[in-house]
């Protein structure tokens, strides 16, 4: 299938998340964009979900996954990744937040598996100044999972989670299993063997203006939904205002128009 | 040649000052030895504007991962990622010329020749006008300018193919007294003159 928007067929041809299925009344006809592309979505009375290009009413594939509608302009793969984790019963999960932010999709993903600006856009909470530094950690592609793989990432965090009451140093660990999605781990201050998991999923618009959906995957037994929310509405809403002053909004495909440094290489 | 791009009144202590000139976006500081530093409005590890970065009066930090980069050679001193690593000498922002003069902060994308505002007998503390923006060409706003009836010396700053700032001053700086009415009359006149110039754009 050909169409005018996205001439990429790498991208044109994924699964991309337009809205959380909550945040959808019934009945109620919702519009967005995607790829440049207008398109309408719904769910009926009876929870079914249909989405459909805007210009021309045909209707697109749709997906329901990890609380999200999913949809795709082009050939969809059967499915998208796995999150084994969601299926966990006693985690809190939902989506935090669907954020719009004039920037990128690729820079909003740099802009997730950055440690190092924790200390400065999330002073007090993921980071602190006196704690910058970026330890030396391991990053891997799997061709198996079709996923990169950023392992042995520490930093020490003030606030790590709702759930946290002090400072702590906290392994994280970053999945990419798709160009615009990525999942991190970190240990849970509840569970030294598990891992609390939270998801940006992000719906590229247009080139340089997205909405970010961000999914929650806890363990916390004490925060109520709204806390846990307003915590990840805080930490996103830091980080709004510095990718709408990138500066070119695009991510350059050159690395030597930007300075990337060793703490850089996921 | 040499533009106005900033008046000295709008670089207080410890301010940034977001200006742009013929296309290109510029973050001017001045650092506490009185330095006006003029540089490429991005840093040059992920291209966030450094006109929303922290003058601390000896360097420019940048708000995202806290790179600092130095008054004068705009070197970058410290990536805060690698604490015991020196940043490579080649991370040094780009530095455009700049000379204080008339109240005015004067720039230009390569350094010209001779001394701002040449040709014109303009006393050194003239009273300063406030920049108005204009949406219009700068050609067509230096035209209108020209053909106006003031006695206030007048410069057209390009700021990007659509839009410019009139920057002015009144030489010599009338008494006290009169400043503000001077200050209304001439923000009056030029109000009038823009909303000519953007009817027309």
């Amino acid at each position: 299938m050909t169409h005018a928007s996205c001439s990429d067929p790498v991208i044109a041809n994924l699964w991309h998340p337009i809205a959380a299925r909550a945040d959808i009344g019934a009945g109620q006809l919702c519009q967005t964009t995607l790829l440049d592309e207008p398109i309408a979505f719904m769910i009926n009375a009876t929870g079914q979900a249909t989405v459909w290009r805007s210009a021309t009413e045909a209707p697109l594939p749709i997906l329901e996954r990890y609380g999200y509608v999913w949809t795709c302009l082009g050939e969809p793969p059967p499915d998208i990744f796995a999150i084994p984790e969601y299926a966990e019963p006693d985690r809190r999960r939902f989506n935090a937040a669907s954020m719009g932010v004039h920037v990128s999709a690729p820079r909003a993903v740099e802009n997730f598996l950055d440690m190092s600006h924790f200390p400065y856009v999330h002073s007090g909470i993921l980071g602190d100044e006196s704690h910058t530094e970026v330890k030396e950690y391991d990053v891997e592609t799997s061709i198996e999972r079709d996923e990169i793989l950023a392992t042995r990432c520490r930093f020490f965090q003030p606030k790590p989670s709702t759930a946290a009451d002090h400072g702590v140093e906290v392994d994280y660990i970053y999945r990419v299993p798709h160009p615009y999605c990525a999942v991190l781990y970190k240990s849970s201050v509840l569970d030294e063997a598990r891992q609390d998991v939270i998801g940006i999923f992000v719906q590229p618009m247009t080139q340089e203006r997205i909405r970010a959906h961000m999914l929650i995957c806890v363990l916390d037994d004490r925060s109520s939904d709204a806390t846990i929310k307003q915590f990840q509405q805080l930490v996103f809403g830091q980080d709004k205002p510095i990718l709408e002053n990138q500066l070119p909004k695009r991510l350059p495909l050159d690395p030597k128009a930007e300075s990337p440094v060793r703490a850089d290489k996921v | 040649m040499w533009y106005p791009i900033a008046a000295s009144h709008d670089l207080p202590f410890r301010h940034v000052y977001h200006a742009k000139l013929l296309d290109q976006e510029l973050a001017v500081w001045r650092a506490d030895d009185g330095f006006v530093n003029i540089w490429q409005n991005r840093c040059l590890h992920r291209g966030v504007r450094l006109s929303i970065g922290i003058n601390d009066g000896q360097e420019l930090k940048c708000q995202y991962h806290g790179w600092r980069y130095a008054n004068r050679t705009a070197g970058c001193t410290y990536i805060p990622a690698h604490p015991d690593r020196a940043p490579a000498r080649t991370i040094t922002n780009r530095i455009f010329p700049c000379v204080e003069r008339y109240g005015l902060i004067w720039s230009a994308l390569e350094t010209p020749q001779g001394e701002p505002a040449a040709g014109l007998s303009l006393d050194e503390t003239p009273l300063v006008l406030r920049g108005i923006a204009v949406r219009a060409p700068a050609a067509r706003v230096t035209e209108l300018v020209g053909s106006a009836d003031m006695s206030a010396t007048l410069f057209v700053q390009p700021a990007d193919s659509g839009s410019c700032i009139i920057r002015g001053l009144i030489s010599p700086a009338p008494d006290a007294a009169k400043r503000l009415e001077t200050l209304r009359y001439y923000n009056d006149m030029l109000s009038a003159l823009r909303d000519t110039a953007e009817r027309q754009a």
